[in-house]
């Protein structure tokens, strides 16, 4: 039981490394939250796509596809910008998502004209919710929930002046039915995340040589 | 006329002459007004027109289209129906001339005239009025002062006097470098210069050219594209004057006729000098297009050039003589360059004879072009003047030095310190003591060379810049200016001209007249150096490219290029074009330059309006081109409606993942070559209205 829950810790510390080596050369990432769910037929499912930051960094438009099994769950609503750390809702003509179709997501919003780097760097800090998704349960199964943008001269966001901002996605999952009452599985990593868990087990090894 | 005051059958068959000579007269009848023409506000103008009605008993009455006319008066003089007029408003008129005969129908003939303002037009407006209204009342007097004025329609030919021929050759190319050109078939020409004017004076010189046997030279063969080729061959050539230059100033409206399939007439030329008597049908100018006999011509000039010695290559008055002749060389330089202009074949050892030997005999370091070729460069000698560095400039224009060529930059110096004085070396001045302006030689000499070379100022003509883009010291408008100024009694029914002698003398030694010092004046006027482009060319596919789409902003640039070339496709060098942009953002913006070697000249402009399309169009006189586009793009206007608003987000938003088409995709707003969020990003803050309105 301790080697495992140590097990656990190192893992943990190689998820935060691949986070922190992923913030260092693409720092904003988007990701799902919960990364992963259980869920039963019939009930409602709530996702936060969020955005984490890098210093300086702040958003001023976002285009995502959040992909979906429509067997195991169906599309019921979403908002962008709830905590208005854009300014979508007040503009009245930033919202041009659409919405969902068969397993997809599709949102493209932009932030409000008036709010320029500084203005979006006060409300956003180092990062904010970009939208909330909700789905109903309608099918047994696992379904993973992969965050994408459109090929081949997409982008996932762009920063206040309208240039690129670059963007990592760490993608989630929801499972539904009886069986999915143990551990929830490990979401897919990003590649980079990879470093990070090599690192982590060189120094899990480091610990066990110094034991030795 | 047939006595009707007969027995009944008499009366029938008077009756029925009397409505064949009714049908007669009004099939042959024609009345004409002048052409198309400028007019100024509260000037006394001629208004003129003719008729072939006979005078006696027939009536005319003007109406000069703003509520005022003249008549019926009695009809004095049918081949020059004129009145004076003066029009107190500005605005476009109908002008109509009424003539009724003693019996049958009048005759009416209408023609718009634009009358102006000149206290709304802008300085340079109005000197381009004036000049027109100079050009017009020139071409008025040369139709007055011609011999065989008051025969127009029964005399097949007529001619302005002095040196009979060369003259008419010459006035004739003066109204065919104004656009008065001939249908280039048999048809009958339409209109009262074209029909009455150029087609008789053309006669003329058809009437008097003679054949000549042609045999091979030194130098080549001179028979080139005849039927009767190799030599020997028979030749075409004008021999009543001096045919070294002669038969080069008939050659020279042959050239500029835009008719080289048009027959000519035996109907109208009977007695022609080169045909009958035993003369080789070859040689005889009847049932030839203009095209071969300008070939003819042209050959005989190739077998006229001298063959060896100080001078080969040259021309003097008499065919392979033993000199060159820096006078007689300049017309021959104008023949040949009209020539190869209307796409004609010049024999291949011509240009490299004259470029290789008369030329360098003649030219001295200081630009200088000697009268005798003397093959001594040194300044000063051979008796220069003026005029002889233009025609060196011709010269070397013929022999295809480049424009950096350091002669053409000395004979360019040598008339521009000589612009403005009589003195500074130069021998031979016109009889009235003149060298330059006031000198026809002279000014037409500087003229064709300066234009061929594109040269448009020069330091020393001391004329200030304007009125409009004008700039200081450009050689053409100042003898424009001293055109325009110096003409005697313009609005005067009888004037119109520029002096047998004062002001304006026509050379040295040829025979002053003022029709010959208005020929010139008007070739100076002209648009063009050499010889009018075909229009249906230059019309149709003149001016390129036909659409282009640049980034709007003042950093923007565009070119659009002109291309004057007659219908063989051979390139019109010496053609002043004037480019306007007639419409969209940068309207009013305009610019002239004068076509190269290769026929062209451009007109680069900047955008200075913002997004929109603006289209633009080439004039070389009157004659103007197709009309281009140029749409100056705004970045995110991605329907192209000149605004960024909404509608263009959603094209952006509906294009999210693209690649973009183009460096000048709107829709691509940052410019990054993807078509994506950054870009609504990008195009939202760009917006044209608040709140991205439509």
């Amino acid at each position: 039981m301790k080697s495992m829950k140590r097990v656990m810790r190192v893992l943990a510390m190689a998820i935060m490394a691949a986070t922190l080596l992923v913030g260092s050369s693409e720092a904003a990432v988007i990701s799902i939250s919960p990364a992963s769910q259980n869920s039963t037929i019939g009930n409602t499912v709530n996702v936060d796509i969020l955005v984490s930051l890098g210093l300086g960094e702040v958003v001023g438009g976002v285009s995502l596809f959040l992909g979906f099994n429509p067997a195991i769950l169906t599309g019921a609503s979403y908002t962008v910008d709830p905590d208005s750390k854009m300014g979508t809702a007040a503009c009245g003509f930033c919202d041009f998502s659409g919405g969902f179709s068969g397993g997809s997501l599709d949102l493209f919003f932009l932030a409000d004209a008036a709010l320029n780097q500084a203005a979006l760097g006060a409300l956003q800090g180092g990062g904010f919710r970009l939208a909330t998704v909700s789905f109903t349960a309608t099918g047994n199964g696992t379904t993973p929930l992969t965050l994408s943008f459109a090929q081949p001269g997409g982008a996932f966001l762009s920063d206040a002046n309208g240039n690129v901002l670059p963007a990592s996605a760490v993608n989630g999952s929801v499972c539904v039915g009886p069986g999915c009452g143990g551990p929830a599985p490990v979401p897919e990593p990003g590649t980079l995340v990879l470093l990070g868990m090599g690192l982590a087990i060189a120094g899990l090894r480091h610990r066990r040589q110094m034991r030795g | 006329m047939i006595n009707l005051i007969r027995h009944r059958r008499g009366a029938r068959h008077g009756v029925l002459a009397l409505v064949l000579l009714l049908t007669a007269s009004a099939a042959s009848a024609e009345t004409l007004l002048m052409p198309k023409r400028d007019y100024l506000m509260g000037a006394s103008e001629v208004v003129w027109g003719i008729t072939t009605l006979a005078n006696a008993g027939s009536t005319y009455t003007i109406d000069f289209g703003d509520g005022s006319s003249v008549g019926p008066l009695a009809l004095a003089d049918r081949s020059y129906i004129n009145a004076n007029h003066t029009y107190t408003s500005a605005g476009v008129f109908t002008v109509t001339l009424t003539v009724t005969p003693a019996v049958g129908p009048a005759e009416v003939a209408t023609v718009q005239v634009q009358v102006f303002d000149s206290s709304v037009l802008s300085a340079e407006d109005l000197r381009n009025l004036n000049k027109n209204r100079a050009i017009h009342n020139g071409f008025r007097y040369l139709w007055f002062s011609q011999a065989n004025r008051t025969n127009f329609d029964t005399v097949h030919v007529t001619n302005w006097f002095g040196h009979t021929n060369s003259y008419a050759a010459l006035t004739v190319l003066a109204l065919m470098n104004h656009g008065f050109t001939l249908p280039n078939d048999n048809s009958v020409p339409v209109g009262l210069l074209q029909k009455y004017l150029v087609r008789r004076g053309l006669n003329q010189v058809l009437t008097n050219l003679r054949q000549l046997t042609l045999t091979a030279q030194p130098a080549g063969d001179p028979c080139v594209n005849v039927s009767d080729a190799p030599a020997p061959c028979q030749g075409i050539y004008e021999a009543t004057e001096n045919p070294g230059y002669s038969t080069a100033v008939a050659i020279a409206p042959f050239a500029a006729s835009g008719a080289l399939n048009r027959l000519v007439n035996a109907a109208e030329i009977p007695t022609a000098a080169s045909c009958g008597g035993g003369q080789a049908a070859e040689g005889c100018v009847h049932g030839k297009t203009f095209g071969e006999v300008l070939q003819r011509l042209v050959n005989a000039l190739a077998f006229g050039q001298q063959d060896a010695g100080v001078g080969r290559g040259g021309w003097i008055y008499q065919f392979n003589s033993s000199q060159s002749d820096g006078s007689t060389v300049g017309w021959d330089m104008l023949a040949l360059l009209d020539a190869s202009a209307a796409g004609t074949t010049i024999p291949a050892f011509v240009q490299g004879e004259f470029g290789n030997f008369a030329l360098p005999q003649g030219l001295n370091t200081d630009g200088s072009f000697d009268y005798r070729a003397d093959n001594n460069p040194a300044p000063g000698t051979g008796n220069p003047n003026l005029a002889k560095a233009g025609i060196a400039l011709q010269g070397l224009f013929f022999a295809g030095a480049a424009s950096n060529d350091p002669r053409v930059a000395a004979s360019a110096q040598y008339i521009s310190d000589r612009w403005n004085s009589t003195a500074l070396g130069q021998q031979f001045h016109c009889n009235n003591g003149t060298i330059n302006k006031g000198c026809a030689y002279g000014m037409f000499n500087a003229f064709k060379g300066l234009k061929l070379y594109g040269i448009p100022t020069l330091p020393g003509v001391g004329r200030p810049a304007g009125p409009g883009a004008i700039p200081a010291n450009d050689w053409h408008a100042d003898l424009e200016d001293w055109l325009v100024a110096n003409q005697v009694t313009p609005t005067n029914s009888t004037g119109g001209h520029w002096g047998a002698g004062n002001p304006m003398s026509f050379s040295c030694c040829g025979a002053a007249t003022a029709q010959i010092s208005t020929a010139i004046a008007e070739l100076i006027l002209a648009p063009v150096a050499l010889v009018q482009p075909d229009p249906g060319l230059f019309s149709s596919v003149g001016l390129a490219p036909a659409t282009a789409t640049n980034p709007a902003g003042a950093g923007s640039s565009h070119t659009v290029t002109a291309t004057a070339t007659t219908s063989g496709g051979q390139p019109v060098p010496g053609a002043t074009v004037v480019f306007k942009v007639l419409s969209g953002p940068n309207t009013g913006q305009q610019g002239q330059s004068v076509t190269n070697a290769q026929g062209q000249a451009t007109f680069t402009y900047n955008d200075a309006g913002g997004a929109g399309t603006d289209t633009i169009q080439a004039f070389i006189g009157t004659l103007g081109s197709n009309q281009v586009t140029k749409t100056w793009l705004l970045k995110c206007d991605a329907d192209v409606d000149n605004d960024v608003d909404t509608a263009d987000l959603l094209i952006i938003r509906n294009a999210n993942g693209q690649t973009a088409s183009s460096a000048l995709d709107p829709r691509d707003g940052n410019s990054d070559g993807n078509i994506n969020i950054a870009d609504a990003r990008y195009c939202q803050l760009r917006c044209t209205r608040p709140s991205c309105a439509q």
